[in-house]
């Protein structure tokens, strides 16, 4: 919020209740979506009840979890077993602070904007980590192990698809990138852009990626243990980085928030959710893999596509 | 001071009796090492309820209830076996009309079956989709019995010398209806299904040989999977399954999708084999009339019949009362099962679920 | 060795039954209990598989059904033979792997034990079980 008001503390409080509006926002409305998109897949309806075809449910669902007993097991880390959630979750409150939602409404444009998004990522597996070896669980532990592995795996290949971008943008700085889309760089890197796609969804510990937490094998991985609220924020934490890597994904790729007619803040929800929602399909549409799969996938696949695609780039912009 | 201990590095994880993957109460104790099962044991009997036992203090009518309750997906097949038993005890000729209908029914249960099946091991490797898909055409089968015989499951329809009620002409309509949905959901299901990612989970995975199923005593989808084309509808014709023209599909190298394919395409054969037996099926009786007090005569009955997970015997002991001597169960599951501890080690965790998918076991018809 | 000698090379006699009425093609009563591994082994080596094995009581003892089938003909031989209570009797899970759990089952339900089975235990029956259910002398416990 930088051009809006002079006096720093009055951005600070306008961009605190920003960041709380559109996490809160986007927590009930990417769970609605999840929840209605999965069901039309599946031949139902999904929520319909409580309020025009379910829109509140997910606000009800909060509540009736927010009144939900909080049981601790026996045997836990009582220091790290209640500290693990936030741990996982505030990372992802962090990482609204660079993105750019319109010309205008920007937390803060660092100059190392892009390296501050995908450091602040990285803090969650502890967090992860600690959840696991916290709840004194067998499967718990072995969920968390498998957590680890995939996250740090599939770090590298969302870097290394990233730098194709820099690359032609020359600059770390969001705003930069953003302003420099006359064409979209999905036109100019369309592999960065879908490997880019697959490493995020790894990073999101959903399908096919979600070993970690697949119910048919291991209960449900490494938060088997939390119930009530703390298992509220760990679901929470899974939709903002939802979000936050359709945003990211959007201001990379799609152009941000620049578009015709309509204002640059719709535009930019408009791609973002559009992004939400293929990872969604993507969700429902396919098995899982195996982790040995899982792993082998991110080595032996998409980490020489992604090389392939930098040494390309660099080559045709030295060319031209 | 250098006291080297061996550090054991495998343990043991139980799966089950209470798992969303063993398909009812099944415990598995694997020994593994990291990711990978060295030994595994399974562990029976969570599902026991002495119905061998049961059976020698109670009439033969009375056991017919109960033969629904041991593969409660497709229970017609079952009844199908017990009855076909005292047919033969008695000497019982069933009328033509009432075998037709028989084979309709029990070919709706085999496709019940094998949906069920896909929707379950689909969703233990993590796709939630398919499953929906085939519940919803189930969910017409499941209409279809509760218009003809009162009940959804366990459906109590067969009786000595024919079946309970007639079908009516709105199961003929539903069954039309019916027909035109399956051929497309199927292939729908199939398309949706056959991703390189489930491709990669099934494949080359829990190879049973040949030599493995004359050993293991394995029959059914189990056994055609790798090659054998044993199925009593063909090797063994019993009813007017000799009059009706259908294919064994076989598979060839014997690993989880091999057997995954077959039962899809078995349920393609089911579907041509409901469409003739509607055709040829004749008017007349729909039953014997059937004795109120019914007593075998003394000796030794046996009836086999093909059910959904492979052959069934029923195996009567009489000393001519009215109640059975001995009563043996010779269910298909028991012996696919036994097969298990021999195919998961060497595998990974996350295809043990893969593998016991692909065995298709119902629990309560193991431990009867 | 070819079945058509079964006769001749052990102590069975045929017995004379129809397919229609019982479901065996061909039933034979066995003398001699040990020679049930060698009877074994030649349907073994014909291609047979074994579909069962059971038991039932007679009240003066058990009489032990092994039942044997073949796919590429309709065969369903059946072999027979007493057995006293309590009896100790010869396992063929060398030649029949799949007769690991069927005699496991006749072991928990009638009491028989196998020698040279390699894991004998309850299979069905809860663990603590006392009694073996399925022979006619077993009452339940009074609770």
């Amino acid at each position: 919020m930088e051009a809006l008001s002079g006096s720093i503390f009055f951005n600070i409080i306008l961009s605190i209740i920003g960041v709380m509006v559109v996490f809160t926002i986007n927590a009930l409305f990417a769970v609605w979506l999840e929840r209605k998109v999965s069901a039309h897949i599946q031949l139902r309806l999904g929520p319909m009840e409580v309020g025009f075809h379910g829109a509140i449910q997910s606000a009800a669902d909060g509540i009736k979890l927010i009144g939900k007993e909080i049981i601790t097991p026996k045997g836990v880390d009582k220091k790290l077993f209640p500290l693990a959630p936030y741990l996982v979750f505030f990372p992802s409150l962090l990482m609204f602070v660079v993105i750019p939602f319109s010309d205008k409404l920007q937390v803060q444009d660092l100059n190392i904007g892009l390296l501050y998004f995908f450091s602040i990522s990285c803090i969650a597996t502890i967090g992860i980590f600690m959840a696991g070896w916290a709840s004194n669980n067998k499967y718990s532990l072995m969920g968390a192990v498998r957590s680890i592995a995939q996250s740090i795996a599939y770090e590298i290949p969302i870097i290394l698809s990233i730098l194709g971008v820099i690359i032609i943008a020359q600059s770390l700085k969001l705003s930069d990138i953003v302003a420099k889309q006359n064409i979209w760089y999905i036109v100019i890197q369309p592999v960065a852009f879908i490997v880019y796609i697959i490493a995020a969804i790894a990073e999101l510990n959903r399908t096919p990626f979600d070993i970690p937490e697949a119910e048919s094998e291991l209960v449900a991985g490494f938060h088997t243990e939390y119930s009530g609220m703390r298992f509220a924020i760990f679901f929470m934490a899974e939709y903002t980085n939802m979000f936050l890597v359709a945003a990211m994904a959007t201001t990379l790729f799609l152009g941000g928030w620049r578009g015709p007619i309509l204002p640059p803040v719709v535009w930019f929800f408009i791609k973002t959710y559009a992004i939400v929602f293929l990872i969604i399909w993507v969700r429902w549409a396919f098995p899982r893999l195996r982790p040995d799969q899982l792993m082998n996938f991110c080595w032996k696949f998409l980490l020489p596509l992604a090389l392939l695609n930098l040494l390309i780039t660099t080559f045709l912009l030295k060319l031209f | 001071m250098d006291t080297v201990k061996e550090i054991k590095k495998d343990f043991f994880i139980n799966m089950g009796p209470q798992h969303p993957s063993t398909h009812g109460v099944l415990r598995i104790v694997l020994n593994v090492e990291g990711e990978k099962v060295l030994s595994s044991e399974t562990v029976l009997g969570y599902a026991h309820r002495g119905v061998e036992k049961m059976a020698e203090s109670k009439t033969y009518i009375q056991m017919m209830p109960v033969m629904d309750r041991f593969d409660y997906v497709s229970s017609m097949l079952f009844e199908w076996g017990y009855v076909g038993a005292l047919e033969k005890a008695l000497g019982v000729k069933v009328p033509e009309r009432a075998e037709y209908i028989r084979v309709i029914m029990g070919e709706l249960n085999r496709i019940a079956s094998h949906l069920l099946w896909v929707g379950a091991f689909l969703l233990d490797l993590g796709a939630f989709t398919p499953f929906l898909w085939v519940f919803d055409a189930r969910e017409r089968i499941m209409d279809m019995f509760e218009e003809v015989t009162g009940q959804r499951m366990t459906n109590n329809y067969f009786r000595i010398g024919g079946v309970k009620d007639d079908l009516t002409p709105q199961f003929f309509k539903m069954l039309q209806d019916f027909l035109k949905m399956i051929r497309e959901r199927m292939k729908d299901t199939e398309d949706l299904i056959e991703s390189i990612i489930f491709l990669e989970r099934v494949k080359d995975i829990g190879f049973i040989s040949k030599q493995d199923v004359i050993d293991y005593g394995l029959t059914g989808p189990v056994a055609r999977g790798s090659g054998f084309s044993y199925d009593l509808r063909k090797n063994e014709p019993y009813s007017v399954y000799d009059k009706i023209d259908f294919e064994i599909p076989v598979g060839e190298k014997g690993d989880c999708y091999d057997r995954y394919k077959v039962r899809m395409k078995e349920v393609i054969q089911s579907v041509r084999i409901v469409e003739q037996a509607l055709n040829l099926l004749p008017d007349g009786p729909y039953t014997e009339k059937s004795p109120k007090v019914v007593k075998l005569p003394e000796g030794e009955y046996y009836n086999a019949v093909e059910t959904s997970r492979g052959l069934l015997g029923v195996y009567i002991v009489s000393d001519g009362s009215t109640k059975p001597a001995r009563f043996k169960l010779r269910d298909p599951a028991f012996s696919n099962l036994s097969i298990l501890d021999k195919l998961l080690p060497g595998n990974k965790i996350s295809d043990v679920v893969a593998i016991l998918g692909s065995i298709d076991v119902v629990i309560p018809e193991i431990d009867r | 060795m070819a079945l058509v000698a079964l006769v001749d090379n052990f102590s069975l006699t045929k017995i004379d039954i129809s397919y229609e009425a019982k479901g065996f093609n061909h039933a034979y009563l066995l003398e001699k209990k040990e020679e049930i591994v060698d009877i074994a082994k030649a349907f073994k080596d014909e291609g047979y598989f074994l579909e069962t094995i059971t038991a039932f009581d007679k009240g003066d003892g058990l009489r032990m059904i092994y039942l044997f089938n073949v796919h590429h003909k309709v065969h369903r031989t059946a072999v027979y033979f007493d057995s006293p209570y309590d009896a100790e009797l010869q396992s063929i899970t060398n030649v029949f792997p799949s007769a690991n759990w069927f005699e496991s089952e006749v072991y928990d339900m009638f009491g028989v034990t196998f020698k040279g089975h390699p894991d004998l235990k309850r299979l069905l029956t809860p663990e603590g079980m006392k009694g073996f259910p399925l022979l006619k002398s077993w009452k339940p416990e009074e609770e």
